[in-house]
């Protein structure tokens, strides 16, 4: 008799579930194929590009999902209010016909999912895979910081110049501008490096999480706090050789380095430095001692 | 045993829930995406008055109670602005001559998704001017032919010179029905008006008036005021005119 009812309601269960999941893929799968279109072809705007590490945020965090799908099935169901609240406000934004808030209804959809049907310790779970999703979320955010970069702008002009005065070149400095002879190299915003701060970010966050990291608060800050170091080095390199290329009218090479492939092979070498700059972290801090409280309380001193 | 089965029924029924309202979303939100290819960022609205701001550059635009000296079309850092020497018409052109004319350099919306962004720094490199004495000033534009209500613009006002020239300078994005000097304040009303299916193009108003080096910007105040309205009146009424 038991068994009998238990079976459909089963049966049943996996079937909403599935069902669940195809509608959200039918939502949102167009979604990403146009995302994931501009981020290849670079196509849909500058600001659509900063978040291009999507491409490797997504396959990330479903594959987190996937591998704790036991951990979610044996959470206790309970429902949060704020869960339908959430669904409500994605459900709007979806249907708002603003791509900021189109785009933002993915991430809000799912954290409604989890409180609703887990509650917070739903939301605990998948914090981190959600985050990778809101993170890699196309926003116009961009384009609102843009105007605060001035003096990130104006500290790499600056450097930059210095550098190449220093290697014997006529280069003035007006705020943001470089001028070498008749010609002059502006650091625009999107030239201060702001998008590969933001990719070294994300995969510092993704690397922090999968060498298990993130509990401890000091590896996390060293780490985080070399990681922008290399980039902004990285980036006022990458700025004198291009003021030094469009100065000295190599053309050819300005372009290799500032659109073509020199630019990705930058980016690669930038991302690539992350990892032995991990090992040297974790070398330098140390985990305790195996017999000490693993409590991550302890570690402070 | 009961209280399972009931926790059991209410799970259930959160996950109906769930899944009606994404259902519901799937048929009002995606099916014309998927039936007729209407995806939502196919659909964003359109700048009416592309094709007029476009060819701003080009056209120039008359000021009331201002004559146009002279116009051209100049690059900026990649982008095509428009430069007006102006002449207040009851000085003779004799005295005109004497004195360095007013300059308006206007760099209107040139596709559906060109946003405003640093054109002041733009322009300040390009010049390569040094600032100061900034300040944000309010200019309130009572309600004239075709504008029913007044206009509220807000500008930034500031003393820019290189080593020809200093200038009292009054900049600002002009958009229908307001002003500001940031980008940002256009960004949230742009966002605004999509919810409403329309868009908010945009012109950036430099007003160029010159001094005396290193003279004081407030002595030409009344001349900058009352040609920043007439400005703006003139752009409201030609391609920044509210489209409903």
């Amino acid at each position: 008799m038991q068994f009998s009812r238990k079976i459909p309601i089963a049966i049943e269960r996996y079937l909403l579930d599935f069902a669940i999941f195809a509608i959200l893929a039918a939502l949102y799968l167009p979604i990403g194929v146009y995302w994931v279109d501009g981020w290849l072809k670079k196509s849909i705007s500058l600001e659509h590009e900063y978040f291009s590490h999507g491409l490797i945020g997504f396959p990330f965090a479903a594959y987190l999902v996937w591998s704790q799908r036991d951990r979610w099935r044996k959470l206790p169901d309970q429902s949060s209010p704020l869960g339908a609240g959430l669904l409500v406000l994605g459900f709007l934004f979806y249907l708002s016909g603003l791509h900021n808030l189109l785009n933002l209804s993915l991430p809000i959809v799912l954290v409604g999912l989890c409180l609703w049907f887990k509650g917070l310790p739903g939301l605990k779970l998948q914090a981190f895979p959600l985050l990778l999703v809101f993170l890699a979320t196309p926003t116009s955010m961009p384009y609102l910081i843009a105007p605060y970069t001035l003096p990130l702008q104006s500290f790499i002009a600056t450097v930059a110049g210095f550098i190449l005065t220093q290697l014997g070149m006529d280069v003035r400095v007006e705020e943001i501008s470089l001028f070498v002879g008749d010609r002059i190299v502006e650091v625009a915003p999107h030239c201060a490096g702001l998008k590969m701060l933001f990719t070294t970010l994300y995969v510092s966050l993704m690397l922090l999480y999968w060498r298990d990291n993130l509990s401890s608060r000091k590896r996390t800050f060293v780490f985080l706090a070399l990681a922008v170091t290399t980039s902004v080095t990285a980036n006022i390199i990458r700025n004198t050789l291009l003021t030094f290329f469009h100065g000295t009218g190599r053309e050819f090479w300005f372009e290799w380095l500032h659109e073509g492939q020199g630019g990705d092979l930058y980016s690669a070498c930038m991302l690539g430095l992350l990892i032995p700059i991990m090992i040297g972290v974790e070398r330098l801090l140390p985990d305790r001692p195996a017999f000490a409280s693993p409590a991550e309380n302890t570690t402070d001193e | 045993m009961n209280s399972i089965s009931k926790s059991l029924q209410r799970f259930q029924l959160a996950r109906i829930v769930a899944f009606l309202l994404l259902l519901v979303l799937l048929a009002i939100g995606a099916m014309p995406g998927y039936f007729q290819g209407k995806w939502p960022w196919k659909r964003e609205p359109k700048v009416q008055t592309l094709k007029e701001l476009r060819s701003l550059h080009k056209q120039g635009f008359e000021i009331t109670g201002w004559r146009i000296a002279n116009h051209e079309s100049v690059t900026l850092a990649k982008h095509k602005w428009l430069v007006q020497e102006l002449q207040p018409p009851s000085v003779s052109s004799s005295a005109a001559a004497d004195r360095p004319p007013i300059v308006m350099l206007a760099l209107a919306q040139q596709n559906q998704t060109h946003q405003p962004q640093v054109e002041w720094m733009d322009l300040k490199g390009s010049q390569q001017w040094k600032t100061d004495s900034l300040e944000r000033v309010q200019l309130t534009i009572p309600p004239a032919k075709g504008i029913s209500t007044s206009t509220q613009v807000t500008a930034q006002f500031l003393r820019a010179w290189n080593e020809r020239q200093t200038f009292a300078t009054l900049q600002w994005y002009a958009w229908p029905g307001g002003g500001d000097p940031s980008p940002d304040r256009w960004f949230w009303l742009d966002q605004a008006a999509q919810l409403q299916n329309r868009r908010l193009p945009w012109v950036a108003v430099s007003l160029l008036i010159p001094i005396e080096p290193l003279g004081e910007i407030k002595t030409v105040w009344p001349t900058a005021e009352s040609l920043a309205q007439k400005v703006q009146l003139s752009l409201m009424a030609g391609p920044l005119r509210s489209s409903s």
